[in-house]
């Protein structure tokens, strides 16, 4: 619900754009010619995103963008041949020098790959150490690659969650609670396109497979404009492009699961190919257990992950790509089995997961003016089934469950990037999105399969939205290093005749002390127009995806943070950021409330209104260069809720509330041949609500009345639970063959056995007193997964 | 083998012990009454216990004391060995009734309820064996009522189902109810005992309603020689609603504390300063008997 009074500050906020706008436009203008371009890897012709360039002579400076597009304007007296270093986290730096530039010139670089591995990049807007952003972490497919994994199955999930300010969740989950937020509000893209469910396995595996991968940044606060939906954190993950000069592959195989993935020129330097696929093997082995135990029966669970991209340079000016993800899991358990007059069959299924396609265009209009346009789809569903079916004699009874929940989206975003000058860039573009939501369609179906009789119920949910969002915003750069970001999104939301229109300013300062020494502050709002709810901690399909409506308006959160960031002479780079959040308009489903009750009033199960703040501070030192590297990390943080129909009203710690978390990542090359990685995390404990007190009171249950125990509960979130702390090793051996370079993985997760809480119940436990006398205790239990686990993996690469 | 054994691994649940210090929780009043209004009001009263606390029901809290009020005067419940009662109380619907508990902590509790009017269903139609679902025979009721218009109503219906064999009655209620019509498949009606449909009238206020429900039951055909069905209609109060429509969906999450998938879960009660149902109600009643000798 948007006031008059938050339209004026909306209106407030234009103009203080506009004002903006015009003064990036009233800066030195476009004056001398441009450098322009894209940087790429030497062997694959993979772009590379955010490489620094800079201008040797000047040390102005600044980078690709996310497609791997950069512009430059030297700005130099004509005939002054200009200097340009790149530089690229793990590959090494280049020169480039360009005489008598008497025109716009477009240049295509080519780093090569260093032998040094950079663990996380502190991001930087000049190379030259210039200017940094508050609140990222980017991180390369080898990166990822290389830390350890549950099962041999590496996880870009499991790697964000040991950077500062990212919660885990329960054990071993993919959830992602970043500074306080919850894990629906991130937004998860994978090559510009979000994915609504990216668990597999209950969570403890994402559906990101590292061989697609080319890269990810996770945006925890200073969010650029172009990115918004979401209140908490920004992950955008870009699929590999595929090699454009010759073919090259990768076969895995790990004690869970195995990996195939080839890419390729289709026509050499000009287009290629990526095609990546992983499957879950669980299914391969239940299967033939459940049969030899019971010949009828049958049970399993598998995922699979599927990812194809396909590009080709048109020319210089233009260049396509199309993305493709496919990913679902699926359990089935059922059995058939013969009568004495007939068969007998059930068969329960469930599958979720999710399907994107993208066709994207990058155009160079000029060597200063970039466009990217993308159309996309994705979409989201859990589909469960229950079949029966029973026959006797010439009679037959059948029916048919179904529990459908979704949702999709078409979506139409062009945006551009104008380089004014090296000191001035400036962006704006359009996301136009048609979302639909079906969060709880039931079908109920019986027959006697001969149309003798049949009855049957359709419980259909389908709402409808459209969501439009205008984004602009530029950078300036100052001689001195400092850079001022200022932006904004107007985002735009209908819904059954329901229209809302939020400002999202952003604002981002840089400021460049000395060539060690930056600070930074920004402001950002984000606004959320769905509500994503149900048990978000278990990462089980449960989640329903629901659209912000009259009575759930969108969420909105504000954030304030700053920060300071040291280089060190020794390569260390230590930063630390405090940030405070404040969220409204939250929803959350209402005590015992279930959307699988199939109301048509669903919206009366959710309590609205709430508000939240988090706050913290975060610690981070960093190694980039030498061995071993690494990072090393401490969050200090503190996240609340507060709902008028939860806890009285009263405000509560959110459930990951963690007070101190410590997280040691390290990769150490022991030869040419062995490389070691480490990963330590510790964390003070997350929060718990137990029933604190029991009463009985009576149930009628037809003839006789019968007493039930009931429980009051503590206040949300009273209870702490133990620290957690973990820590996974893994070795990987590498041997250089003739045609392909093979890896043996020798890894251990949860070294020394740390029994970490994944749920926690009650049970009664017979004990021994005086005398031996036997009494019974009542007792509350931790259950936990992934003792000591050793695993073993093997690749070639080729 | 090999991936049995590490697929063992990876999911091997632990389960230990935690040495958790939960607080005792201050002991409040546990009341309860829920029942027709022209009954002798029997209230229980107890009291809570800790979580800890080993001792199952430990019966009615005898040293409580108790009073309804009605039209301003103050009648003491007496304790009867099992509950509290009222005798004499001759509340009508349209009434307001409270109840005032002093527990033995001194606490003082207290909550109230207004008696609905009567809602008379004017048709309960009953088809047996109308559906047959799973190889299970399902007989239908059809259930038709006026609804009066203005605030929301709410509605509880039950069926009990007496099976009578040979000389000597035997009573088997039906085992499974269920109902495809909109109305009921938007109140998530649960199979839990006490299995009731409760329902308010969101749908359909203030118009003439008409509601197919099935049963099911155990046929003893052999020797049965009469079937008695009894329905009811019963016109309660927004608390019962709440309650009940709660409790249900407690008993559904019960096992949750013992299983480790519970979430905090209170079912919401009428009492100040306590816990539990004070909610009186108005019903109707229809008798179906099959004579099969």
């Amino acid at each position: 619900m948007i006031s008059d009074k938050k339209n004026r500050y909306s209106v407030s906020h234009n103009l203080i754009l506009l004002v903006f706008i015009i003064a990036l436009l009233m800066q030195k203008g476009v004056t001398g010619q441009a450098i322009s371009g894209f940087v790429s890897d030497s062997k694959s012709g993979e772009r590379l995103l955010y490489a620094g360039i800079y201008l040797a002579n000047t040390a102005k400076g600044t980078s690709t963008n996310g497609y791997g597009f950069f512009s430059i304007t030297p700005g130099l007296p004509q005939g002054d041949p200009v200097v340009l270093v790149i530089t690229y986290v793990g590959y090494l730096s280049d020169t480039l020098m360009l005489n008598n530039l008497m025109k716009d010139t477009l240049v295509n670089i080519r780093l090569k790959a260093g032998l040094e591995l950079r663990p996380v990049e502190i991001i930087s807007g000049n190379s030259s150490g210039g200017t940094s952003s508050p609140g990222m972490h980017r991180l390369t497919a080898q990166v990822i690659k290389s830390l350890p994994a549950l099962g041999g199955e590496t996880d870009l999930i499991k790697v964000y969650q040991l950077t500062p300010g990212v919660q885990q969740g329960h054990e071993g989950t993919s959830g992602l609670h970043v500074r306080g937020g919850s894990p629906d509000q991130n937004l998860i893209m994978l090559d510009d396109v979000p994915l609504y469910n990216i668990n597999h396995l209950g969570g403890f595996i994402s559906a990101f497979n590292t061989d697609a991968i080319k890269s990810s940044t996770l945006i925890k606060g200073g969010f650029p404009a172009r990115f918004g939906g979401r209140l908490s954190s920004v992950l955008d993950v870009s699929m590999a492009d595929g090699n454009l000069s010759k073919t090259s592959g990768n076969l895995s195989l790990g004690i869970i699961s195995a990996r195939f993935s080839l890419n390729g020129p289709i026509r050499k330097n000009e287009s290629s190919y990526l095609i990546s696929f992983r499957r879950f093997y669980f299914d391969l082995i239940a299967k033939p257990l459940a049969q030899r135990a019971n010949s009828g029966s049958t049970v399993g669970y598998n995922f699979y992950d599927l990812n194809i991209k396909l590009s080709r340079i048109i020319n210089t000016n233009n260049r396509v790509y199309f993305s493709l993800y496919n990913g679902d899991d699926k359990t089935l358990a059922g059995f058939r089995e013969k009568t004495d007059d007939g068969t007998d069959f059930y068969m329960q299924t469930n599958r979720w997961g999710n399907t994107m396609a993208a066709l994207r265009w990058n155009h160079l209009f000029s060597s200063r003016l970039f466009s990217n346009t993308i159309l996309h789809f994705t979409r989201y569903r859990v589909n469960n089934q229950l079949e029966s079916e029973t026959s006797n004699g010439n009679n037959k009874y059948i029916t048919e469950n179904q529990l459908l929940s979704g949702i999709g989206e078409i979506s139409l975003k062009p945006g551009t990037e104008y380089y004014i000058n090296p000191e001035t860039r400036i962006y704006s573009g359009i996301q136009l999105t048609y979302r639909y939501f079906r969060p709880n369609n039931y079908t109920y179906y019986v027959s006697d399969g001969n149309q003798q009789f049949q009855s049957g119920h359709n419980h259909k949910m389908l709402m409808q939205a459209f969501e439009g969002i205008i984004y602009f915003g530029g950078k300036i750069t100052r001689p001195a290093g400092h850079t001022l970001e200022l932006g904004g999104r107007i985002n735009t939301f209908t819904i059954n005749n329901r229209f809302y229109i939020i400002p999202e300013p952003r604002i981002k300062a840089n400021f460049h002390h000395n060539k060690n020494l930056n600070s930074f502050v920004s402001f950002d709002q984000m606004s959320q127009n769905m509500h994503i709810t149900g048990n978000n901690s278990i990462g089980m399909p449960v989640e329903y995806l629901l659209p912000a409506t009259k009575s759930i308006p969108p969420s909105l959160m504000k954030q304030l943070s700053a920060g300071l960031e040291y280089r060190s002479g020794n390569g260390i780079i230590y930063t630390s950021e405090l940030y405070y959040k404040h969220f409204s308009q939250l929803a959350m489903l209402k005590d015992g409330a279930s959307l699988w009750e199939g109301r048509e009033n669903w919206e009366a199960l959710f309590a609205g209104n709430g508000k939240g703040r988090a706050y913290g501070a975060e610690f981070m030192a960093t190694r980039n260069e030498g061995n071993p590297t690494g990072w090393i990390s401490y969050t200090l943080a503190r996240s609340e809720r507060k709902f008028d129909e939860i806890n009285n009203g009263l405000i509560f710690p959110d459930q990951f509330d963690v007070r101190h978390c410590i997280n040691i990542a390290m990769m150490l090359k022991i030869d040419e041949d062995a490389d070691l990685s480490l990963a330590w995390v510790f964390n003070s404990g997350y929060r718990l609500t137990l029933p604190v007190s029991k009463y009985y009171v009576p149930v009628e249950a037809g003839d006789y009345t019968h007493m039930n125990e009931m429980y009051i509960y503590s206040r949300r979130n009273e209870f702490k639970t133990k620290p957690y702390h973990r820590l996974d090793i893994s070795f990987n051996f590498h041997k250089q063959k003739k045609r392909y370079l093979r890896t043996f993985t020798l890894g251990i997760i949860n070294l020394y056995n740390q029994r970490n809480p994944n749920a926690f119940y009650f049970t009664e436990i017979e004990n021994f007193g005086p005398n031996n006398t036997r009494y019974k205790r009542i007792t509350l239990m931790q259950r936990s997964f992934f003792p000591f686990m050793p695993n073993v993996g093997w690749s070639i690469r080729f | 083998m090999f991936f049995l054994s590490a697929f063992v691994l990876l999911f091997t649940a632990c389960e230990t012990p935690v040495d958790m210090d939960i607080p005792r929780a201050e002991t409040i009043t546990v009341a309860f009454a829920s029942q027709s209004y022209n009954d002798t009001l029997q209230v229980y009263i107890a009291r809570t216990q800790h979580i800890y606390d080993t001792t199952r029901y430990r019966g009615c809290d005898s040293t409580a004391e108790a009073f309804v009020i009605h039209n301003g005067t103050q009648v003491p419940l007496r304790y009867n060995g099992n509950r509290f009662v009222a005798e004499g109380l001759s509340a009508q619907p349209g009434d307001t009734v409270a109840l005032q508990v002093i527990g033995a902590e001194g606490g003082h509790t207290i909550a109230q309820t207004l008696i609905p009017e009567s809602t008379i269903a004017h048709s309960i139609e009953i088809t047996p064996s109308a559906l047959l679902i799973e190889d299970v025979y399902y007989s239908k009721v059809q259930l038709s009522f006026d609804d009066p218009s203005g605030e929301t109503n709410y509605y509880e219906f039950s069926l009990t189902v007496t099976q009578i064999k040979d000389d000597s009655a035997s009573s088997f209620g039906y085992h499974y109810f269920r109902s495809f019509d909109p109305i009921m498949v938007n109140e998530d009606i649960m199979q839990y005992e006490p299995i009731t449909m409760l329902f308010s009238d969101a749908m359909f206020n203030g118009s003439q309603v008409s509601i197919p429900m099935y049963y099911s039951l155990f046929f003893i055909t052999e020797t049965l020689q009469k079937v008695i069905v009894v329905s009811e209609l019963r016109s309660v109060t927004r608390e019962h609603y709440n309650y009940f429509k709660s409790l249900y969906k407690f008993m559904y999450n019960e096992s949750g504390i013992w299983s480790g998938m519970t979430l905090p879960f209170s079912v919401n009660g009428n009492i100040e300063n306590g816990a539990g149902l004070f909610s009186l109600f108005t019903s109707t009643r229809d008798t179906v008997v099959y004579d099969f000798r």
